[in-house]
């Protein structure tokens, strides 16, 4: 018997075990994947004359097995060990509406490959729904999670500047990556000609200096190699294996258990609890029960929702804590890879050293400073580099000594910004249980996930904005990808188990504990009420501290 | 594949390049880059592979792709990386340089001096590398999302060329040697030699200077993560 047993080591797991593990509770993570050692398994190590196969994966292997993935960017031969391979986990989605769910079974989940960019939600994004009435009104505010963004920023350090925004409130940062000077050309161009907008360091959980406590976990400072993807041996950026876990380690207090598939969550009606939780052993595929006092689900937006879908019993047929019949409902991700690029003919004459792990950043302006035609808003990511050899070799025809001198020069400046847009939650854009099972004999998902009409509008707006902004700097604009991504794409699927006030309408009341369950807690990106358009995984990790915090509290009053 | 054990394939696959690297230039480099090892194509092809490499990048103040064991990479990944129907459209794009050189010079593309290589290659090239005229837009298969950059690293990022950028990238009159051409330079430039010479690269900075002078010594910076 254990005193919490979290469900998932990824990005909010990881946390969740760090703060249970902290305040005295014995704590077992259980974790679907293998087990991957911090340092010995990454390929960080590889010069780009080590990279097998010049970083390509064998084309039969990756129709095989890597049918969704492969349209991951971060996708490669020395990135391949950490995504699951399709062909052994598979999912549905209708032929007229695809969903792709990038993913990766292993110790530490997609913490691993995360893209670290970290910026809070902000007060307008806690009140949106109220606001709009769109979802359900977030039972928590601002201010409620203000200071474990605080705590979260410390413990995984985040560089950034301070900007004063209400939109993209200012953290405990460490130093920021700065701008390089065509992207200052841009700044100074964008924030003249538009009042309001802000061109920033991207805000990053990378180590820009590594302060002593995180040097007490083994961790150092960023080297700026920008081979974040592959895992990186000097722990650098925020992961569960570099960071979260070993700090949860240390306590004395954790027990890892890895290759533990959870089939479902054990309810027992006399108690109104969850008792433990049914594991099916991803080997052996014999079924185990383990117990504890309280529960965390940090499986993943679609993982949770698999997991209570497939939890129920006579008490609760529609599965565990799903008494509102949102669970699985109310999918969104970001609206993602719309772009527009083009080349700086007039940039700076300088240069830049290092392969810096972030770009930079716009904030929200839409509906903040400038009205738009759609509810919400969008952000931009991006950066200005000298295009390189690739483009310099292969861009157009050519052979020989010509071909080596061209690709000696060094490259005109090409900018690209990219906008994340907030999808709307919508009850119809959701993930159920089909009746076929995996091979563990757990129900396959099928997820359903299309953006509607607030989006379409936002999508044009993003890229006239883009345009317009490029150009200010002088841009002359190269391409437009005006096609949204797949949903799913973005890789910040979230909302299957929403937070709000009502047991009708919502999963998880202010303390993401569920109205149904007082002893589960949920705090991955199932919680999401909406989604803002910032990078959501600081959030996830803000949300699951507070959650340990007010779970450990309920405890020793003996209210759970 | 674990790529713990793949790092004593790795040492083997170097001790090669330093071989390689040690070779004489001229005749007998090709030569003896064609004698050499182990291969998945057959001699006469692996003898035009060998000679198309030093034809796109030859050792010039600075080494080339002999140098840098380019062949062998290239031979090799036709065995480890490439699927069937690829292979077959980069060894046509072998044989038809071949059967230039036979139809222009009555002998093969190896036989070849390197400058009577280089002017059979310049029209050719350009000839292979047209891009097909737009015919109705292709039809955006399931997963198409037409993304070749990454977000979040704020920057273009140079992206394994057979996914999302394969689909996105131009159709190439002769898409066998579109290819074959660009598994050569890719090859090359992230080679240690090209990296040491013709491009600059530090595993790990250590830092980043965000505004840097340009002097006749800066050389474009290399390895992944740009376009």
């Amino acid at each position: 018997m254990f005193d919490a047993i979290v469900i998932g080591s990824g990005m909010s797991g990881g946390i969740a075990a760090k703060e249970l593990c902290e305040r005295g509770l014995k704590t077992l993570i259980l974790e679907r994947g293998r087990k991957l050692e911090h340092g010995a398994a990454y390929t960080d190590w590889m010069q780009p004359w080590e990279v097998p196969n010049e970083n390509l994966i064998p084309e039969e292997e990756l129709a095989r097995d890597y049918a969704i993935q492969r349209n991951c960017y971060a996708v490669n031969e020395t990135t391949k060990q950490y995504w699951v391979k399709d062909s052994e986990h598979p999912y549905t989605f209708p032929a007229d509406k695809p969903f792709h769910w990038i993913r990766g079974y292993h110790l530490g989940g997609r913490s691993i490959m995360w893209g670290r960019q970290s910026y809070r939600l902000s007060a307008m994004d806690f009140e949106a729904n109220a606001k709009d009435g769109h979802g359900t009104d977030w039972p928590i505010r601002y201010d409620d999670l203000a200071p474990w963004y605080d705590h979260i920023e410390k413990f995984i350090g985040v560089s950034g500047s301070k900007e004063g925004l209400p939109q993209l409130p200012d953290g405990e940062f460490l130093p920021p990556f700065g701008l390089n000077d065509a992207e200052l050309l841009l700044k100074q161009a964008v924030e003249a000609k538009f009042p309001g907008r802000k061109v920033i360091p991207g805000r990053v959980a990378n180590l820009s200096k590594a302060e002593p406590h995180h040097e007490e976990l083994g961790r150092t400072t960023c080297q700026v190699r920008s081979l974040c993807e592959r895992g990186c041996s000097y722990g650098a950026y925020h992961s569960s294996l570099s960071s979260s876990l070993p700090a949860a380690e240390r306590t004395g207090n954790l027990t890892i258990v890895t290759d533990a598939i959870v089939h479902s969550i054990v309810y027992d009606p006399k108690t109104g609890k969850a008792t433990g939780v049914r594991v099916i052993d991803a080997n052996t595929k014999q079924g185990r029960t383990y117990e504890a006092k309280v529960i965390f689900g940090c499986a993943s937006a679609i993982g949770t929702a698999q997991i209570l879908l497939n939890s129920q019993s006579e008490a609760m047929p529609n599965g565990l804590a799903n008494g509102s019949d949102m669970v699985g409902r109310n999918v969104m991700d970001h609206l993602y890879a719309l772009s527009v690029a083009g080349i700086l003919p007039k940039g700076p004459d300088t240069y830049y050293r290092g392969r810096r792990p972030t770009g930079l950043y716009i904030p929200r302006y839409r509906n903040v400073t400038e009205e738009g035609d759609f509810l919400r808003g969008f952000g931009f990511q991006g950066g200005i580099s000298r295009m390189g050899w690739r483009n310099a070799a292969l861009a157009k025809p050519g052979v020989g000594a010509a071909l080596k001198e061209r690709t000696a020069k060094i490259g005109p400046w090409m900018a690209y910004i990219s906008g994340f847009g907030e999808m709307l939650p919508n009850p119809e854009n959701r993930v159920t249980l089909t009746a076929n099972k995996d091979k563990w004999g757990i129900p396959i998902v099928h997820v359903e996930c299309a953006i509607g009409e607030n989006e379409h509008k936002m999508v044009k707006q993003i890229i006239d904005d883009g345009t317009a902004m490029l150009e200010a700097a002088g841009a002359v604009i190269m391409s437009k990808s005006s096609t949204p991504g797949v949903p799913g794409l973005g890789i910040h699927e979230m909302g299957t188990a929403r937070m709000g006030k009502d047991p009708r309408t919502s999963v998880l009341n202010k303390y993401n504990q569920a109205h149904q369950v007082p002893n589960l807690f949920i705090t991955d990106g199932s919680a999401m009420a909406s989604s803002g358009c910032q990078n959501p995984s600081l959030t996830y990790m803000a949300l699951s501290a507070r959650a340990a915090h007010h779970a450990v509290q309920f405890l020793k009053e003996g209210k759970v | 594949m674990q790529f713990g054990m793949d790092r004593r394939a790795l040492l083997q696959r170097a001790a090669l390049l330093l071989g390689a690297a040690a070779m004489p230039g001229g005749a007998e480099a090709l030569a003896a880059a064609i004698s050499a090892g182990k291969r998945t194509l057959d001699a006469p092809r692996y003898a035009v592979l060998v000679a198309l490499a030093d034809t796109i990048i030859p050792k010039t103040a600075t080494p080339g792709a002999l140098d840098a064991g380019v062949p062998q990479t290239v031979d090799a990944m036709l065995g480890t990386w490439a699927a069937p129907a690829r292979r077959e459209a980069i060894l046509g794009a072998l044989d038809k340089i071949d059967a230039l050189a036979q139809a222009q010079h009555q002998r093969g593309f190896a036989a070849l001096t390197s400058a009577e290589r280089e002017a059979l290659l310049i029209p050719h090239d350009i000839a292979a590398l047209k891009v097909a005229p737009p015919t109705p837009p292709p039809a955006i298969p399931v997963g198409a999302a037409p993304t070749t950059v990454d977000p979040n690293v704020g920057r273009p990022k140079q992206e394994p060329a057979q996914s999302l950028a394969d689909r996105m990238s131009p159709r190439f009159a002769d898409p066998g040697y579109g290819k074959l051409k660009e598994l050569i330079v890719v090859g090359f430039y992230y080679s240690e030699a090209a990296l040491t010479h013709d491009l600059a690269y530090e595993h790990a900075p250590g830092v980043w200077e965000p505004s840097m002078p340009i002097t006749p010594a800066t050389r474009p910076w290399g390895g992944a993560g740009l376009v």
